[in-house]
């Protein structure tokens, strides 16, 4: 090393840590690991649940079977990569190289948008089409006004979802679009 | 056999000025150093169980830590406007009464240079102050070793002439 850059460093390492109070900081990690480890046992726990209630409280035909199942997969296609999005800002792995990081992280912000633009509109589709068919199922003796007032009100439903998914692009794009672009930046460099 | 919570103090002794020093570079600013420093240990604990003595510690823990800066910075993106309001009382020095070599306006503008610098060029000089190899740094970074020198020659010439 020159002797410029021997003064540099001489004056840089005369900095010292503000000090952190660690165990303070230790036994917080720990109550965040615990939760944690609560939420992924206890929201299958709870899905699981709610599914047996569904399929236990109401009448075996095939219009209900047929719906909650279509309910099923659409709450799987959303919550899946919602889980798996946090679970990997949480545990990612850190101790890679900066420029494979940047790399998978990009590639992670980008599966990220599809969150909204991909998966919420899968969910917003299959649980239209099973609550037409519970409609249908349940309303099998009513009026014909009667189910066509029913399945107006799940296309409703879904120009709700639809308008709802659109807010979740715009804000999903406004989080994440500057941190793509900067990082690029950074990878340009 | 250690355990998770003495490992951790362990490797916050070991090494709690040289990543402060790194993220007070890279950020330029007290303020969001002290936050960088307690995300990067946030990240150590995190990633505590994946260490396995592949690398030294030392390559590790500086992995993490460039990493979260790299994140943090790229999430804050008002964090640039902040670099200019390093002030004295945010350095926590210890130049010594007998050392009248150094001042705090130096060390002040030193630490403002570096945090003014690309990204990468931040790291590579923090490293390079803690005495990690070029190989280290290549490996650190992701860039290879005769890039990190080309680097070096041009970070050298950039702090010369902000520091003049």
């Amino acid at each position: 090393m020159d002797n410029q850059l021997q003064k540099w460093q001489n004056l840089w390492q005369h900095q010292k840590s503000n000090s952190l109070d660690i165990d303070k900081l230790i036994s917080q990690l720990n109550k965040m690991e615990r939760t944690a480890k609560f939420q992924r046992i206890f929201v299958p726990i709870l899905f699981s649940f709610a599914v047996y209630l569904m399929v236990t409280h109401l009448s075996n035909n095939l219009y209900n079977i047929l719906s909650i199942s279509l309910i099923v997969i659409g709450i799987l296609f959303l919550i899946v990569p919602l889980l798996k999005n946090r679970d990997n800002l949480i545990n990612d792995k850190f101790d890679i190289s900066n420029q494979h990081f940047i790399d998978n992280l990009i590639k992670k912000l980008k599966q990220k948008v599809l969150i909204p633009k991909r998966y919420m509109l899968i969910f917003s589709i299959l649980l239209t089409l099973a609550f037409n068919i519970a409609f249908l199922g349940a309303l099998r003796n009513s009026t014909t006004y009667v189910q066509l007032f029913a399945q107006m009100t799940a296309i409703i439903l879904f120009i709700i979802l639809l308008m709802v998914r659109k807010y979740g692009i715009k804000r999903y794009e406004k989080q994440i679009f500057p941190l793509i672009k900067k990082l690029e930046k950074i990878n340009k460099q | 056999m250690i355990n998770k919570e003495q490992l951790f103090k362990q490797t916050y002794e070991q090494s709690k000025d040289k990543i402060y020093r790194l993220c007070l570079g890279f950020a330029g600013n007290n303020s969001d150093a002290d936050d960088l420093f307690q995300e990067v240990f946030i990240k150590v604990w995190n990633n505590l169980e994946t260490f396995r003595n592949e690398s030294s510690i030392n390559t590790w823990i500086y992995k993490i830590a460039t990493n979260t800066a790299l994140l943090y910075v790229s999430r804050k993106n008002k964090f640039n406007k902040r670099i200019s309001y390093l002030k004295p009382e945010d350095l926590n020095l210890e130049i010594k009464e007998s050392d009248p070599s150094y001042t705090e306006l130096e060390f002040k503008k030193l630490y403002q240079a570096i945090s003014e610098l690309k990204e990468r060029d931040r790291i590579i000089i923090s490293l390079l102050f803690e005495n990690s190899s070029y190989s280290e740094i290549s490996e650190i970074v992701g860039l290879s070793v005769s890039n990190v020198g080309v680097r070096i020659n041009r970070i050298k010439k950039t702090l010369t002439k902000k520091l003049k």
